[in-house]
């Protein structure tokens, strides 16, 4: 079991190829009792801060997965800033904690910031606590949360897309687009972040994808963030090219960015497959502000409105793969 | 001569979904094996309505025709299914573009 979860080593060594059909469950016998104290980092964000974000994020896990203990207290007291896409990681992760090690207690103390708890409040995490904070809200931010799915589901990308008509207008070509390109990200979260290989399924892992979305009217925002806790972009790639004898980069940053930005160009030359990506990068090449952020495994990417792709390894590496998009217009 | 028009909005759905059965809401799969495919069975000619809907994702598209291109050949499918399609020229060169490739393969 630990050997699946330090992604350190991953993917782990080849098995037989055999199909995970059933949810396991740690047995009560496996609990930790002694209790243990998990820090949130102040800056709880994964796009500006990812580094101290995701050694949170292996500290929860070790927490609650690989050594999981009776009780876990969540030291909420030091966050001064939330972004949306480090909540639907912690979303995904208690989902993945209720689900595997029920037996977790899950306590913790109110953040000093009222903005964070309000956003917390707001894309559902309280709710794993079994509180509700009733602080006055002040966020012109709607969020729409869909917690988790494992089917690819259109109508939460209709969902989205309403949500979105009160603070951008797209055309209906435009709403077309979004529309497609919503679905092919969905559904390549379906096919290929989670392959049926026994090596590829450690016993907590739930095939399941979490996005969350928010508009502002106010700044003419949206934002779209996916996460699956599959084998990565990267993976996914190689493991194909190595069916298709294609050359590809050495580096699981340029990886990531051949396909998303070369996808654009095989999706004009008649291609019906990795078309998601590429079409949400040209909606933020289109629009006055905004950027496509992918942080899996190893590395993040970005793709900044106007600016050429960047990449960076991190430190530390990540569980699964997140997807931000955001525009403003 | 049987011919059927079949209109994919009111019919089926406004919002399709992805390629396979088993991992998506209507999907592509879906909607060959259980609609278009026993269609072109029973009918000499069928008119496939696909407008109104909020988008067709390709690999939805490729997951509908590809296979029916392979059976059938494309000039057979061609005379067999009319496809109507006028707010979406997207979806319209993805499907053209789908026909050409599974064409080549057969």
């Amino acid at each position: 079991m630990r050997r699946y979860l330090r992604s350190v080593s991953w993917p782990p060594p080849r098995r037989l190829a055999v199909k995970v059909t059933r949810k396991q469950k740690r047995k009560p016998s496996q609990y930790q009792r002694s209790a243990l104290v998990v820090k949130f980092p102040p800056r709880f964000d994964l796009i500006e801060s990812p580094d101290d974000t995701v050694n949170f994020f292996e500290e929860l896990r070790s927490a609650i997965l690989i050594r999981p203990r009776r009780k876990v207290a969540m030291d909420h007291q030091s966050i001064e800033q939330v972004s949306p896409a480090s909540g639907v990681v912690l979303i995904a992760e208690l989902f993945r904690a209720d689900s595997y090690a029920p037996r977790c207690k899950k306590t913790g103390n109110l953040p000093k910031r009222a903005e964070v708890a309000e956003i917390l409040q707001k894309i559902g995490y309280w709710k794993y606590f079994g509180v509700t904070y009733t602080g006055k809200s002040s966020s012109n931010r709607q969020f729409m949360l869909h917690e988790s799915g494992n089917r690819t589901t259109p109508k939460v990308v209709v969902d989205m897309i309403v949500h979105f008509r009160e603070a951008v207008r797209f055309t209906a070509r435009e709403e077309k687009r979004l529309y497609v390109a919503l679905i092919e990200c969905l559904d390549n979260v379906m096919n290929h972040a989670y392959p049926y290989q026994r090596r590829y399924n450690p016993p907590c892992l739930r095939h399941h994808w979490w996005v969350l979305a928010y508009r502002d009217s106010e700044t003419h925002e949206v934002c779209v963030c996916f996460y699956d806790q599959g084998v990565g972009i990267s993976e996914t790639m190689r493991r194909r090219a190595d069916n298709q004898l294609v050359l590809i980069p050495e580096t699981d940053g340029e990886l990531i960015i051949k396909a998303v930005v070369e996808g654009y160009q095989s999706r004009h030359l008649g291609s019906t497959r990795g078309t998601g990506l590429p079409s949400l990068k040209q909606f933020t090449d289109e629009a006055e502000s905004g950027e496509l952020v992918i942080v899996s495994r190893g590395v993040m990417c970005t793709f900044p409105h106007g600016k050429p792709p960047v990449y960076r390894d991190l430190a530390t590496p990540f569980c699964g793969t997140l997807i931000q998009w955001r525009i403003c217009r | 001569m049987k011919t059927l028009t079949y209109n994919f909005a009111e019919e089926f759905t406004v919002s399709p979904g992805g390629r396979y059965e088993a991992r998506s809401e209507k999907s592509g799969e879906e909607f060959r094996k259980a609609v278009l495919q026993p269609l072109l069975e029973k009918y000499d000619r069928v008119i496939l309505d696909l407008n109104g809907v909020f988008g067709f994702p390709p690999s939805f598209l490729d997951e509908v025709f590809g296979p029916l291109v392979k059976k059938y050949g494309r000039s057979e499918l061609e005379r067999r299914l009319a496809i109507s399609l006028s707010d979406d020229d997207v979806a319209l060169r993805v499907i053209s573009s789908v026909y050409e490739k599974h064409s080549s393969r057969t």
